[in-house]
């Protein structure tokens, strides 16, 4: 066992980790609060549907595309769909990190098997790919897209990069690569609020905010 | 800075709550937008992406509503707006969007650009880019009491046609009836029958009704320009007439934005709500209908389909009622792809149609809008907007196309069941 490796993994959970996740947390008070600060006026215009019903539908059902537009942009929609639902199956359902929150939290719930770990790791990494190839290429994205987006692309890819390659003993030392892998993840962690990976928090908000808006009016969401 | 750049600034940081914030903080500029926008799909020009017209307020936002903008501002990270800036959005802000709300409903984390686009235009005329023909329009309404100048004697002729036509009585400033009837400057002017066909539901719905003389202009032309003070006058103005009146309600004519701007948006530019209800002319159908109050007889056999006003529909939330009312009167009504909520706009709305720099664009646009009819080739298209109409029939003398266009009011009021009036 390589000595170094080993301190940089126990660094990369341990202190690392921990300042990481308080960069993580503060950052994501900051950004809310940042946002709810501003308020928002009272409608004074009498409601002809429920806003807060139609707000609170809508963060769950803005999740599905609308009707037809999948063929406009299948690499956005589907690449987007595979990388998230992969990502959290990765992240969420695989043993050794279930493990991790039971010592953080004592709670535990069934893990998915290796192979459908490691197979929404891989889809999840290739859409990551098709999703980075539509920035260079296809005229809208090209058109949107600034430096936090690669910045974002490139986090939201290394932990499962490093965690394939760590898991599956693919090339290098295996704690060094684990090492790399908590970086990684601390790197995510630390870069989150400041981000466009932000809007894993805030779509709550403004979803529901499109929904109530749309809902007070009568009007679909 | 100068005086204009400064309030144009302060008017967009008036506009920014907390709403506002959490869609720039959530946009992942994914570009789903674009493929909603009327605009974008006509031209394929990537400048047309919703998200970008408001790229302007995001910057504000981002260097004076955020710690990180801040400090990314301080080094220089994020540019300030300047008037140049401004002077490149006007045409984005206003004359690539009608405010129609596509890219609101199809935006994956729900940001609801049309109504920040709503909110840009709030700086751009406080800076003093808007195009020349909506400020003129704002003078002329505020000054003779419609965009299209003094409508008093147009008015008047028009009510007195209606009244030789129907033989009913249309009484002006008549207190304590059920509704205020306020109209489109485009009905006065364009499709005046609108009020024959009024007079003749309502006699025999037993609704009582009348003008104010003082307020019948139901447009607002201070809700496309982006001008509160401008748009709350003019609410103002149907406001004080109707409580002076002392109405139970106060009729939205088939116009997009006047119900924008009365039902929605007029409490809030006025402060208060109102002491009477707003009722869409077509929502108020409808409920004639549910109660047996409004009765037909026979039904047009033509083929006929329906061209859902973007401001009544997907952002007033009126859809199933003009549908129950069409299928009362018409045999054979056949809807095209995208009905309802997700209809294509028609290219004239958000003060687009009275924009001539927008020309060009807004003919391109209506190639959405055409390929939709195209598959049906209906005999007539009814909607109940009359700029909608207006816009429609302009275009379609534009590409030589022969192509019947009515509103929705007329037609429920030419099959009415007389008879049963009487």
């Amino acid at each position: 066992m390589n000595n170094s490796a080993f301190d940089l993994l126990m660094w990369a959970r341990g202190d690392a980790f921990d300042i990481a996740l308080i960069i993580f947390l503060g950052g994501i008070v900051l950004r809310v609060v940042e946002i709810i600060i501003l308020g928002r006026k009272k409608d004074m215009a009498p409601a002809k549907g429920n806003p807060v019903t139609q707000g609170i539908k809508t963060i769950f059902s803005r999740s599905m595309p609308r009707e037809g537009l999948v063929k406009f942009a299948p690499i956005t929609y589907i690449g987007g769909y595979i990388f998230h639902l992969g990502f959290f199956v990765s992240f969420l359902f695989f043993a050794p990190h279930i493990a991790l929150f039971k010592d953080a939290f004592g709670v535990s719930w069934p893990a998915a098997g290796r192979v459908i770990i490691e197979s929404a790791a891989a889809l999840s990494l290739l859409a990551l790919l098709a999703l980075t190839y539509s920035r260079f290429t296809d005229p809208i994205r090209k058109a949107l897209t600034t430096f936090d987006d690669y910045i974002v692309l490139l986090l939201s890819a290394l932990p499962l990069v490093t965690g394939y390659v760590a898991v599956n003993k693919l090339f290098g030392d295996p704690t060094l690569m684990m090492a790399l892998h908590v970086l990684s993840v601390d790197a995510l962690l630390i870069a989150f609020p400041f981000t466009k990976l932000m809007h894993a928090v805030t779509f709550v908000m403004s979803r529901y905010y499109n929904g109530s808006i749309q809902g007070r009016k009568g009007a679909e969401s | 800075m100068s005086a204009t750049l400064e309030r144009g600034l302060n008017a967009l940081r008036e506009q920014i709550d907390a709403p506002v914030a959490s869609f720039f903080s959530s946009c992942v500029s994914c570009g789903l937008c674009a493929e909603a926008c009327v605009f974008y799909r006509a031209t394929e020009d990537p400048k047309y992406i919703p998200i970008k017209k408001v790229e302007l307020m995001r910057r504000i936002w981002s260097r004076e509503f955020t710690l990180l903008g801040r400090i990314a501002g301080a080094i220089g990270l994020v540019k300030p707006v300047t008037e140049q800036d401004l002077k490149n959005w006007e045409t984005l802000v206003y004359d690539s969007c009608t405010m129609c709300g596509r890219c609101t409903l199809v935006c994956p984390v729900g940001n609801d650009i049309t109504m920040m686009v709503r909110k840009m235009r709030e700086g751009m005329s406080a800076a003093g880019h808007a195009p020349v023909e909506l400020i003129g329009a704002a003078e002329r309404h505020t000054d003779k009491g419609s965009p299209m100048g003094d409508l008093h004697q147009a008015l008047h002729a028009q009510v007195k046609h209606a009244e030789a036509e129907t033989g009913i009585t249309i009484e002006f400033d008549k207190p304590g009836v059920d509704y205020m009837v306020i109209l489109s400057a485009q009905e006065i002017a364009e499709f005046p029958d609108v009020l024959g066909a009024m007079a003749k539901i309502f006699k025999q719905a037993g609704v009582t009704w009348t003008i104010s003389d003082e307020a019948f202009e139901a447009t607002n032309v201070g809700i496309q320009l982006g001008n509160r003070d401008v748009a709350r006058v003019l609410v103002q103005r149907v406001v004080d007439a109707a409580e002076k009146l002392g109405v139970k309600g106060v009729i939205s004519p088939e116009c997009g934005h006047a119900y924008q701007a009365l039902r929605w948006e007029g409490p809030n530019l006025i402060g208060r709500p109102y002491k009477f209800e707003v009722v869409h002319i077509i929502e108020l159908l409808d409920n004639l209908r549910a109660a047996g109050k409004l009765k037909t007889k026979g039904k047009n056999s033509d083929k006929l389909t329906f061209h859902d006003p973007c401001q009544i529909n997907r952002r007033g939330g009126i859809n199933q009622e003009p549908r129950r009312l069409m299928n009362m009167v018409a045999a054979n009504f056949v809807e095209t792809d995208d009905a309802g909520t997700m209809n294509w706009c028609c290219g004239g709305g958000g003060g687009v149609g009275a924009n001539e720099r927008a020309e060009s664009l807004r003919h391109a646009a209506f190639k959405m809008k055409k390929a939709q009819l195209d598959k049906v080739e209906p005999d007539v298209i009814v909607t109940m907007c009359a700029y909608c109409h207006h816009t429609l029939d302009n275009v379609f003398e534009e590409f030589n196309v022969e192509q019947e266009v009515m509103g929705l009011t007329e037609l429920v009021a030419e099959y009415l069941d007389d008879e049963d009036a009487a």
